[in-house]
């Protein structure tokens, strides 16, 4: 159950970075009208990001070596994974200039995720701090 | 459930007397919270100390020993950490990772780090990490 909910969190991230990412992507372009089956890309690009991203993210257990050993090699996957999709949509094409953009996009989205992630960790902290702070404030160390 | 709350004759002890049909989940709760001491044995070399749980900060279990961290020192308690979470499941403390229970008063603020944990902060300037899996388990301590 835990494992889905993280899933889905992850999932609804990315998927909102990858549109946000395609949008300035089509923008810089100059196109003027998207495919149909823009989102449906999308969300199946979403999909197999978010199975790479639970599986290989690092866990809470995982040292500081190990961690980034699993950053490292989860952006590597993603960008894989992304440069054959991309190449399968026609998105880009195979060659230097193709992959250099799907890296951009995806380090793109990967800020995007763990930012979106991070401002909600600081809300869920303020509204702990503001209750802790009304509760117990006034105790003396 | 009617609650009725006497005065005890004069000298007569105070007592709580529960007159149900049978204890229910939130009776025994109630019950185990009475029961439990807001005392706890702490040993500190060749001392023995009876620690009042207002001056707990956290508990800790390390190499399969449990320490209290009270403002100024350290000792050793004789219990699980697991009993320690059962006995004071209806006071301040919580547990906030696989080795760490915290007083919850004695938390000045929380802040997020790295892979969805928090780190708090006490009021004696010692930081704890409040696990990914109980960040839900201190707002509903906390009621949020």
């Amino acid at each position: 159950m835990k494992t889905l909910g993280n899933f889905i969190k992850w999932f609804l991230y990315i998927t909102v970075g990858i549109l946000i990412v395609c949008g300035i992507n089509y923008k810089l372009a100059g196109v003027e009208s998207v495919p149909v089956d823009l989102f449906g890309m999308i969300l199946l690009s979403a999909f197999a990001t978010t199975l790479i991203t639970v599986i290989i993210l690092p866990k809470e257990e995982d040292g500081k070596l190990r961690s980034g050993v699993k950053f490292l090699l989860h952006y590597i996957m993603l960008c894989v994974i992304m440069c054959f999709l991309g190449c399968w949509f026609g998105w880009m094409h195979f060659e230097a200039a193709g992959v250099a953009m799907m890296a951009i996009d995806v380090a793109l989205v990967y800020l995007f995720s763990f930012l979106a992630h991070y401002i909600i960790d600081i809300r869920q902290a303020d509204a702990i701090n503001k209750v802790l702070q009304e509760k117990y404030g006034d105790e003396e160390v | 459930m009617k609650i009725t709350i006497e005065a005890p004759k004069q000298g007569e002890e105070d007592e709580i007397i529960v007159r149900c049909a049978s204890l229910d989940e939130r009776l025994l709760k109630l019950i185990q919270a009475l029961r439990a001491e807001d005392k706890l044995t702490g040993y500190l070399e060749d001392k023995i100390v009876k620690l009042s749980l207002k001056e707990i900060y956290y508990f800790e279990a390390v190499d399969n020993k449990v320490f209290s961290y009270t403002a100024k020192e350290t000792y050793e308690i004789h219990k699980k950490l697991y009993e320690i979470e059962q006995e004071f499941e209806h006071t301040d403390f919580l547990r906030i990772s696989k080795s760490v229970i915290v007083n919850v008063s004695k938390i000045a603020y929380v802040k997020p780090i790295f892979n969805g944990r928090f780190e708090a902060k006490l009021k004696n300037d010692e930081k704890v990490i409040v696990s990914r899996q109980y960040v839900t388990e201190l707002k509903k301590k906390l009621g949020i």
